[in-house]
């Protein structure tokens, strides 16, 4: 009895996994536009990873063509010291893409684990916690970056990253503490702790993976909300040129090849900005798909 | 391992929550006896302090609660109230099963039910799984449910009749022998109750338990109950075998609430509804009885002095216009 048990406990645990990745996949094959966020996606990361080792340290400059339109050669052009425009996007990639992971991990992180102790726990850490993310929601970004700025050089994608992330879990501990306040009073919490399982299975295991598309989410929004902080801090000109950052090549584009009245620099100007619109339209596709992904009951069919 | 089942005792069990008037007790001096091997029934209106009564079993009032007084006494267990931590997290599920209020929320929506009677297994140390697998099975067959169909399935594959029987396996999986039902029927069709009543009895003669039923409804009581006792306001009004009980009820509450019931023969309005309403936390009485205001039999004394339950026999009574007749008999 027991021997013909055996295969069956472990296949039924592996056809559970199998099925969450073949449900994955339905999800993705359901809208087309989904597969297209993801492969968006996935070009976008590998173009940062790989991108940069196959450009050289230093680009070449073309002096005899500087500020060029799109051409077959350039095909965004080139920029006022003769570089390939689309070299300098892929360039600037890793630094874009860096910080908004960091970024990311950190705004889920912190948030995830104060909103969850804060709303599991309830009473006095609540207090203490929640008044701390009162007063971080107030404290306004714009204006602190700048004032950073002129301290740090943000020279580092990491330590960018860090800044924006530590400004940024606020809002994500809110909004992750009233889904556990509201779940903890779920029919499936009270069993759970009724049939004695365990404080950290129930958080852990019952109480996050609810949570888990309502975490994505915000994950995936605040790597676009990191885009355009940082994006926006070197375009508005307060941190150094040194870094490859497609913000730098906002700013110059607009101020130093004058985009707005040269149309040569036309090209300048649309490759970072087409770099930004296409990695913000993926991460909005793959989005879309979280919900149902994590919901097992629109998984089905 | 042949378990016994165990008997429980309950000894002047105050529960109290804290508002902002204060520490209220919505469960206030309970004396109650479970015997081993017994169905006891619980019902009470709304508000009446059952659940919080059951909850107190498992030492699982959940804050502002807390109990505030008293001892419950489980054979094998020891006194729940001084249990804590990991202790107390063991013996939830393994002594003591809980069907929770409203057992068809009580799955995981995320999770098939193999995966959450795993989770279970793994959270007690069970070495076998494949063992408590094949005892879900079994126990699932037992009450006329596809074992294997079922632990496969998510929550909302199943009807609400097939998750309140999963809640009881999931409850009884353990090996628990001490079972508290929490509304085990409320919000299924009549059949379904029925089944479920027929399970719950059965499985109880079959496993040697001692069941605590907690129901507002007395025919459901009446269906599966040895004792029964009736609760009010936080207070143990009447406790008796559940025939005698119904059949000849001394409490001017038990009585309102029998006479409440309308009959499938005879006029309809015959049933007539109690008079007022039951008291919440804020506006039950601190002294007295706390049935006098919507009581017939109403005295003097009720205002002030708090009856004390009298035993006769098997039955004991809080009530002094009973307590009166009774001793004007004697």
């Amino acid at each position: 009895m027991s021997a013909t048990l055996v295969p069956e406990t472990a296949s039924a645990a592996s056809t559970m996994r199998r099925n969450f990745w073949r449900g994955v996949w339905r999800v993705m094959k359901r809208k087309p536009s989904r597969m297209a966020g993801v492969v968006i996606l996935a070009g976008f990361i590998l173009m940062a990873v790989v991108g940069p080792m196959l450009l050289p340290e230093h680009l070449p400059g073309d002096t005899s063509s500087i500020t060029q339109p799109p051409s077959w050669e350039h095909w965004f052009g080139t920029d006022p010291q003769g570089r390939d425009v689309l070299a300098l996007v892929v360039k600037g990639s890793r630094y874009v893409l860096l910080t908004a992971a960091v970024t990311a991990l950190i705004t889920v992180v912190a948030g995830t684990a104060i909103g969850l102790f804060s709303g599991f726990k309830r009473g006095r850490w609540d207090t203490v916690l929640m008044r701390l993310t009162d007063m971080k929601l107030t404290i306004p970004g714009l204006p602190l970056l700048l004032v950073l700025a002129t301290v740090w050089q943000f020279g580092s994608p990491l330590q960018m990253g860090l800044v924006l992330g530590l400004l940024g879990w606020g809002g994500v501990a809110r909004a992750v503490r009233s889904q556990t306040l509201s779940l903890r009073e779920r029919g499936f919490i009270e069993a759970a702790r009724g049939l004695g399982l365990s404080t950290s299975h129930i958080i852990g295991r019952e109480l996050l993976p609810s949570m888990a598309p309502y975490i994505a989410m915000n994950m995936l929004i605040s790597v676009t909300g990191a885009v355009y902080s940082q994006v926006g801090l070197f375009f508005l000109g307060v941190l150094p040129y040194e870094s490859d950052n497609w913000g730098v090549m906002l700013n110059l584009a607009v101020f130093q090849a004058g985009a707005m009245v040269t149309p040569t620099a036309l090209g300048y100007l649309l490759g970072p900005l087409l770099a930004i619109l296409l990695l913000t339209l993926a991460i909005v596709l793959v989005v879309d798909a979280m919900d149902e992904i994590f919901n097992p009951r629109l998984r089905e069919e | 391992m042949v378990q016994q089942a165990p008997g429980v005792r309950i000894d002047g069990l105050t529960v109290v929550y804290k508002t902002p008037a204060g520490e209220l007790p919505a469960v206030r001096g309970i004396d109650l006896t479970l015997e081993p091997g017994s169905i006891t029934g619980i019902v009470g209106e709304s508000g009446s302090g059952k659940s919080t009564l059951a909850l107190s079993l498992l030492n699982a009032v959940q804050p502002p609660g807390r109990i505030a007084a008293g001892r419950v006494e489980i054979d094998g267990l020891g006194d729940v109230v001084g249990l804590a931590g990991e202790q107390l997290r063991k013996a939830r599920g393994r002594h003591i099963g809980y069907v929770f209020q409203a057992a068809q929320n009580s799955l995981n929506p995320l999770k098939t039910v193999g995966k959450q009677l795993l989770d279970l297994g793994r959270s007690h140390g069970v070495e076998d799984l494949r063992g408590l697998v094949r005892e879900a099975k079994d126990l699932l067959g037992r009450m006329g449910l596809d074992g294997a169909r079922v632990l496969d399935s998510h929550q909302h594959e199943l009807s609400g009749g097939m998750r309140q029987r999963v809640g009881i396996m999931l409850a009884l999986v353990l090996n628990a022998h001490l079972v508290v039902l929490d509304e085990p029927t409320t919000a299924l069709d009549m059949i379904t109750q029925a089944n479920i009543l027929k399970i719950v009895r059965e499985v109880h003669a079959e496993r040697g338990l001692t069941t605590l039923v907690i129901t507002h409804d007395i025919g459901v009581v009446a269906e599966v109950a040895d004792r029964l006792a009736v609760m009010y306001g936080g207070r143990l009004v009447e406790q008796g075998p559940t025939r005698e009980v119904l059949g000849a009820p001394r409490h001017p509450y038990t009585k309102g609430l029998i006479r409440a019931i309308p009959r499938l023969v005879g006029d309809i309005d015959e049933a007539q509804a109690l008079p007022g309403r039951p008291p919440t936390l804020a506006t039950v009485p601190k002294e007295g009885c706390v049935f006098r205001e919507r009581c017939a039999l109403r005295m003097d004394v009720c205002d002030t002095v708090d009856p004390q339950a009298v035993a006769d026999g098997p039955r004991t009574v809080a009530c002094h216009a009973v307590t009166v007749t009774v001793k004007e008999h004697a």
